[in-house]
């Protein structure tokens, strides 16, 4: 009852395009997030879906049928807004029940008890006879949910909800949130720039980036599949390291770094010739560190550097790397290492990269030509 | 700060402080007085025999004898009914002007539609255009295309309307039309600073644009119908240019108390000031009183809408 | 809709009747927002448009005498030719003029000063910005019998303190040669209050650790100001000074009000006198529209690039 086709979406603001030919299917009950930088469009896309906005071109669909037409009054859409919106000179009751007096198949005495009931559920029976101003930021942000819950409505829209929460609330809204939607099962769009939120609330994850969708899929999917380098980057914290280079005879030619390719890689990039720009990544978790390459099995993707930084974050320190070589201006590399092994600033490792675990991007279009090898996969994604 | 060189000498930094806060003060006192003296002396001058006024300085009080409320008396006599008939058409064209004056602005601020900004550039232009420019007009207008005054004359025959209020309808429309302007900016400032997801949150919550202006719009405007309603009150009331050319002479039974203050204790013999200071008094009560009431909201007005 | 749509990537406009589109706009805030601005904008659009209009159209005729409907016939600028050979016309618009720049001039430094000196930290700062504010809040009717006294050569308070050092007495209002001065000197006391109040609101706009980065950096408190803090308030003085340039060609109350008649004090003439006094004390209603036309332009060159600069900066 509440599956979301956006087809062909675009929106120009004069001459700038906001969004840029979005399509997406959204199935009825799914949690989607749409995450990318500011300015890339998501909001604007949410806004549309909304019907805040109008689009300059495409279509959106609620369940087939064409809503480009329907003021948002008539979408039977709920939205909680980033900075939540609450009518200051009502109550959280009178806040919650604003939406519900439009419903007219309840009588004023069941709205009452559907007001207590979601007041109940979200944990702020005890707040209703409050104004907004009086609560805490987290309290107001459960208001706002409850103002969308309250209508039952056939989807959720939310715009950065928990963005002005501190860290811990955060973190704690977040899984509550997952929760509630998943009981309710109602299809929920959910915008943020955080890929945080997105990595772990989403069943599909949409990234755009200047207005044009770069991948949808499953977070993990595009985490190990990013389909290119912007995919690559904003995913995962720290990032993705990323080599420029480019294609020599036997493998990846850059000034810090030579890397010889196996055969599983050689044949991704099969098409490509000598000289052809290319960027290796490498996902920061995958680096192996080691304090002496007597302990490496395999040595020939293993160089010496030098420990710059080390960030220890209690489970795991993040390792600043640096080629030795003097001569080098090339990319440091950002390891991850347990928390409990000691690294020390100047210290020199020998670092392996390991082949099954890199990605290949074209040096010229940012476009994935290899991802890394996982378990479950026989076969690596290619594009 | 000039003391606080290299040396940290404690105490020239606080002489220095105090020198110049002095100074400071002298200044503020000394402009309080600038700015109270025409007044001061205008209240001294109508508390005082005619004798007095001659024998003493100006911003003096009265003393012993030269004390009399007689010009205050006489003054009230002939000031009164202009006072009433500014009320009457003061409190009705406020009202209605800033009412339509806000709708107007939720309608161009927080309501988006393409070419708006035209609309609204009229607006603004009108706030500053000299009303010498519309006058010629007007009076033949109330006179010749539109007499509202006699289309409305059976009206008179209600209980407590004279005919002569009747009069006063054509200058209270004037007053809201012209006001309309200047009080749509004062609204449009306040709205814009209004978030926009309150509107939209309405809208998601399925309200008309009628609902959310009702619901929302208005119970949060609250305090800037309170800004509004004093400075435009005032205005009005204090207004004269529109009182001459509509009324025009200072006998007739409706005229405003604008137009009947000039005309107070002057003679062949020269200007009874005694009379004229009580008379001025008396007419300014009404907005010195509501000024010192709302000081802060004449204030905030006056910021964002100009003189 | 729905049922006879395509799914093509470009089903977009499809499938979507007329009639939709028109349910649609006709649910478009522009519509459902019409009613709201279009009532208060017609009283509005016929009361100022309207009437600068029907103004004009009168200035182009030659009517005079008692009020009547106009007969628009003979139509041409007579009226302006001749208004622009008026010798008391020429002379009216310097004294708009004078009026203009040095009552704007002196009323914007005179504010400013008392904004800053208000804006640092002084005691009772609510009550003294009710005081200088106060003149504002008085009718120019009321004002100007305030000033009347004060200037009163026999025993006006100015007077009486020039007398005191054996210096007058001076006949402020009946001197042509002064009038006007003295005239702008008590429109100052009543719009020094309002300037001095824009630039206080531009003042506290400014972040109070600007001044706090000019103290450690060593600046003087008179150096902070004139390079860091006045340079920030171009929007306060802009503002002000297109509400007292306005307000300084239409000044009409307070001259009026000095004498009780059409004719102002000597020397004190002013477009707006000039163009009441044409209509209503002679009844030349064609020539007074015309001086209204020309003073309605002489604003418009105030208004005009003040609101292409708001529209500009998009704060409109």
């Amino acid at each position: 009852m509440g599956a979301i086709t956006i087809d062909s979406l675009t929106k120009r603001f004069d001459d700038v395009v906001a969004v840029d030919d979005v399509s997406v299917e959204i199935e009825d009950g799914e949690f989607l997030v749409l995450v990318g930088p500011s300015g890339c469009g998501k909001t604007t896309t949410l806004r549309m879906v909304a019907g805040l906005e109008t689009p300059s071109e495409g279509a959106i669909r609620f369940d087939g049928e064409l809503v480009n037409y329907t003021v948002p009054q008539d979408r039977d859409v709920a939205m909680v807004f980033q900075d939540y919106a609450l009518y200051p000179h009502m109550t959280v009751r009178g806040n919650l029940k604003f939406g519900l007096e439009e419903e007219p198949e309840y009588t004023d005495a069941e709205r009452d008890e559907r007001v207590e009931e979601v007041a109940e559920l979200l944990d702020i029976g005890n707040l209703l006879e409050r104004k907004p101003g009086e609560l805490s930021g987290g309290q107001q942000q459960r208001v706002a949910l409850g103002r969308a819950i309250v209508r039952d409505p056939e989807v959720f829209l939310m715009d950065e909800p928990l963005s002005n929460l501190d860290a811990k609330l955060r973190a704690q809204m977040r899984t509550e949130l997952q929760q509630l939607q998943s009981q309710l099962d109602v299809t929920t769009v959910y915008v943020t720039h955080d890929q945080t939120e997105a990595m772990t609330m989403s069943d599909r994850m949409v990234v755009m980036n200047d207005g044009e969708l770069q991948q949808v899929g499953a977070p993990l999917e595009l985490y190990h599949e990013p389909r290119n380098r912007f995919v690559a980057e904003f995913i995962g914290e720290p990032s993705m390291n990323f080599i420029d280079g480019q294609r020599g005879t036997d493998g990846f030619e850059s000034e810090p770094l030579d890397y010889p390719f196996d055969s599983t890689v050689e044949s991704s990039v099969a098409s490509l010739s000598d000289g052809d720009r290319l960027t290796l990544g490498i996902r920061p978790e995958d680096i192996e560190l080691y304090d002496d390459a007597a302990d490496v099995t395999e040595g020939s993707h293993t160089e010496s550097m030098t420990v710059t930084v080390v960030e220890p974050m209690g489970n795991e320190n993040v390792v600043h790397l640096s080629y030795d070589d003097a001569t080098a201006r090339g990319d440091d590399l950002i390891a991850i290492s347990d928390g409990l092994r000691t690294i020390e600033t100047g210290a020199e490792l020998d670092v392996r990269i390991p082949p099954e675990a890199i990605h290949l991007f074209d040096g010229d279009t940012g476009n994935a030509l290899h991802n890394r090898l996982l378990e479950t996969d026989e076969q690596p994604i290619t594009q | 700060m000039a003391n606080n060189g290299s040396n940290f000498d404690i105490r020239s930094i606080v002489d220095g402080m105090n020198h110049r806060r002095l100074g400071i003060y002298v200044f503020v006192t000394v402009f309080i007085a600038f700015f109270l003296v025409p007044l001061e002396t205008g209240i001294m001058t109508a508390l005082k025999s005619t004798e007095a006024i001659n024998r003493s300085l100006p911003f003096l009080p009265p003393g012993g004898d030269g004390f009399t409320l007689a010009n205050l008396e006489l003054a009230l006599e002939q000031v009164q009914r202009g006072v009433i008939n500014s009320l009457l058409m003061a409190l009705p064209a406020t009202i209605i002007n800033i009412v339509l004056a806000s709708m107007a602005a939720y309608g161009l601020t927080l309501v988006d539609w393409r070419g708006q900004i035209g609309v609204l550039l009229l607006f603004v232009a009108g706030v500053f255009v000299p009303y010498q420019a519309v006058i010629v007009p007007l009076a033949r207008f109330w006179t010749h295309i539109f007499p509202i005054t006699e289309i409305l004359s059976p009206l008179a025959r209600l209980v407590l309307v004279e005919p002569y209020h009747l009069e006063l309808i054509p200058l209270m429309i004037t007053h809201v039309a012209y006001g309309i302007p200047i009080i749509t900016v004062l609204f449009r400032s306040y709205y814009k600073s209004m978030p926009k997801s309150l509107i939209e949150a309405g809208k998601i919550d399925g309200k008309s644009v009628t609902q959310i202006y009702r619901d929302i719009v208005l119970p949060l405007s609250k305090p800037m119908f309170g800004v509004v309603f004093i400075y435009q009150f005032t205005q009005i009331y204090n207004e004269f240019l529109f009182s001459k050319v509509l009324i025009g002479s200072a006998s007739a039974q409706q005229a405003t108390v604008t137009l009947i203050l000039p005309q107070i204790g002057a003679s062949t013999s020269g200007l009874d000031y005694g009379l004229r200071m009580s008379a001025a008094f008396l007419a300014a009560l009404p907005t010195l009183v509501l000024y010192i009431a709302f000081a802060e909201q004449f204030a905030e007005g006056l910021k964002t809408g100009g003189a | 809709m729905g049922t006879n749509e395509t799914t093509g990537p470009s089903a977009t406009e499809e499938g979507v009747g007329w009639q939709t589109k028109f349910r649609y706009v006709l649910n478009s805030d522009f519509v459902r927002s019409a009613p709201f601005w279009a009532v208060p904008f017609a009283i509005m659009a016929v009361a100022v448009y309207g009437g600068i209009g029907y103004n004009f159209a009168i200035s182009l005729t030659d009517n005079n005498g008692t009020i009547e409907p106009a007969t628009f016939s003979n139509l041409d600028f007579e009226m302006y030719f001749q208004a622009l050979s008026d010798p008391n016309v020429i002379q009216a618009a310097t004294h708009n003029l004078i009026l203009l720049v040095s009552f704007t001039a002196i009323c914007l430094v005179f504010g400013l000063f008392l904004a800053i000196m208000l804006d640092r930290q002084i005691r009772y700062k609510e009550t003294v910005q009710m005081i200088y504010l106060l003149p504002m809040s008085l009718s120019f009717v009321v004002t100007a019998q305030l000033w009347l006294w004060m200037y009163d050569t026999d025993s006006g308070i100015i007077n009486e303190l020039l007398g005191l050092l054996s210096l007058g007495p001076i006949d402020f209002i009946g001197n042509p040669e002064i009038a006007l001065w003295a005239i702008i000197f008590a429109l100052i006391w009543q719009f020094s209050g309002y300037t001095m109040v824009v630039y206080l609101a531009g003042l506290q706009s400014i972040p109070s650790s600007q001044f706090e980065a000019g103290m450690i950096d060593g600046a003087s408190t008179l150096r902070i100001y004139l390079r860091v803090i006045i340079p920030q308030l171009k929007a306060s003085s802009v503002s002000a000074a297109v509400v007292l340039m306005v307000f300084a060609l239409k000044a009409f109350t307070f001259l009026y009000a000095m004498t009780g008649r059409y004719f102002p004090p000597q020397g004190t003439d002013i477009l707006a006198t000039l163009m009441v006094r044409e209509a209503w004390q002679y009844n030349n209603w064609a020539y007074s529209a015309a001086i209204a036309t020309l003073l309605l332009l002489m604003a418009l060159g105030v208004i005009a690039p003040y609101l292409y600069y708001q529209y500009r900066e998009g704060s409109l």
